[in-house]
């Protein structure tokens, strides 16, 4: 098989990976709570793993929480700082995983910056939206539709020149981007475990620079005389046992990333020559552009996005059809009436697989 | 004969605490807090043999590793909580 489906969630994943997963079922039970030795051996590795994502993504351990995926990661942080009525400022590439809780909220929601690959009209949208005074700036670093790299420094920069606490939703960035809660200022970065940080599924991070309020309340292994959640980080946004099977996973995961510094410009070079390739079928709209990452949109003229994905499937290709979970993103690059076709890719994609893909592409087309 | 103990109300920081003691190659054993030190239940903290307490005091003070209260318990069962 070959998997280009990526964005959704890496596959394979590195041995390591797997390797762990398997470990913390047979050495950890749960983190944060006795006081023997295999509850301790799961709370040290617990602190390791929000070590080395303080360590990739520089901020202190402590502002390093552990969520079930970039959804809840959001949730939480967009929860704390939206309520009814409030006005919220977001890019025209949000996932549902932002519009879906500003809706379910009653925000109101102001849609900054709709062209692709354009990182100063952006740049230009937020900041004439940011001088309105919204309560909070809502934006994802990467479209998962486009691949379309947003220029978050800026964005970020200007919402500390407006005091407006910002929401970065990294699910397409970790792993690949560089992302820092410090330099950017954010008051929250959400990503998941199971995409560019190689993680199993059911795990993901809020970076918090500020305690947000829980989503669920329960156990935390402290304060527990308490009828209320500490208010202190981490702890006051992860009630319940820990994922340890998932984090010791996700540890490993980033342990990976950090190991192949060269994975992004991996991940570019088969863009490149995926777009060289698709340029040559006049059946297709490619969308492609500089401030792009390993993900690439196409549609094509004559059949139907999903029909063409089946076919692939059915010969062994793993991509994906549709909106993408990102109607806003479609509604921006006028695709929300066909959809699109997403190649995603990952470290243990392959120049040959992109071959074999083109050639089958031309026999369906 | 005494030993230390540095509560914390978090685990998070206990455990970058016994990394900060780990590093300055001071003894130390990272635990359920004793119920007698409990302030609003369970919690964690760091015990420490004497003579290291001085220096883990000075290490957890200077390296991010803030601790919530500092207890000492003597041979004869007794807390003392230090300043």
């Amino acid at each position: 098989m070959i998997y280009f489906d990526n964005a959704a969630t890496t596959f394979p994943k590195p041995q390591s990976v797997q390797t762990a997963v398997l470990y913390a079922m047979q050495n950890f039970s749960s983190p944060g709570r006795g006081g023997y030795p295999l509850a301790m051996a799961a709370a040290k590795m617990q602190f390791r793993c929000r070590q080395k994502a303080a360590e990739l993504f520089d901020c202190e351990p402590e502002q390093v929480v552990f969520t079930f995926h970039a959804t809840h990661a959001l949730n939480l942080a967009i929860k704390t700082l939206v309520q009814r009525q409030d006005r919220v400022v977001v890019s025209g590439f949000e996932h549902n995983a932002v519009m879906r809780p500003l809706y379910a909220i009653g925000a109101r929601v102001t849609v900054a910056g709709r062209k692709l690959f354009a990182p100063e009209d952006t740049i230009s949208c937020f900041e004439n939206a940011l001088k309105t005074k919204p309560k909070a700036a809502i934006c994802t670093h990467v479209s998962n539709v486009f691949g379309y790299r947003l220029p978050i420094l800026e964005i970020a920069a200007l919402c500390r020149q407006y005091d407006v606490p910002l929401i970065i939703d990294a699910s397409q960035a970790a792993g690949i981007e560089p992302v820092s809660l410090r330099k950017t200022g954010a008051a929250f970065i959400a990503m998941p475990g199971h995409k560019g940080l190689y993680g199993a599924q059911g795990t993901g991070l809020l970076l918090c620079s500020r305690p947000p309020k829980p989503l669920l309340e329960g156990g935390t292994g402290s304060q527990s005389a308490l009828q209320t959640m500490p208010d202190f980080l981490p702890d006051c946004a992860e009630a319940g046992t820990a994922n340890a099977v998932g984090i010791h996973g996700l540890l490993a995961g980033m342990e990976f990333v950090s190991a192949h510094p060269e994975l992004a410009a991996h991940e570019q070079k088969l863009l490149r020559q995926l777009a060289d390739g698709l340029r040559g079928f006049s059946e297709l709209i490619v969308f492609e552009g500089k401030a792009q990452t390993g993900v690439l949109s196409f549609v094509p003229r004559h059949i139907d996005c999903e029909q063409l994905a089946q076919k692939l499937a059915d010969s062994g290709v793993a991509v994906r059809a549709g909106l993408h979970c990102a109607p806003l993103a479609h509604r921006s690059a006028g695709t929300f009436d066909t959809g699109t076709i997403r190649i995603s890719f990952s470290y243990f994609n392959q120049s040959g697989e992109i071959e074999k893909f083109l050639m089958l592409l031309s026999e369906f087309l | 004969m005494y030993e230390d103990y540095f509560t914390f109300r978090s685990l998070t920081t206990a455990e970058r605490g016994m990394q900060v003691l780990q590093r300055s190659r001071i003894p130390a054993q990272l635990t359920r807090t004793p119920s007698a030190l409990q302030e609003q239940g369970c919690g964690f903290c760091i015990r420490v043999q004497a003579p290291s307490e001085n220096a883990a005091n000075w290490q957890l003070q200077h390296n991010h590793a803030p601790y919530s209260r500092h207890f000492r318990l003597y041979d004869n069962g007794s807390w003392e909580e230090i300043s």
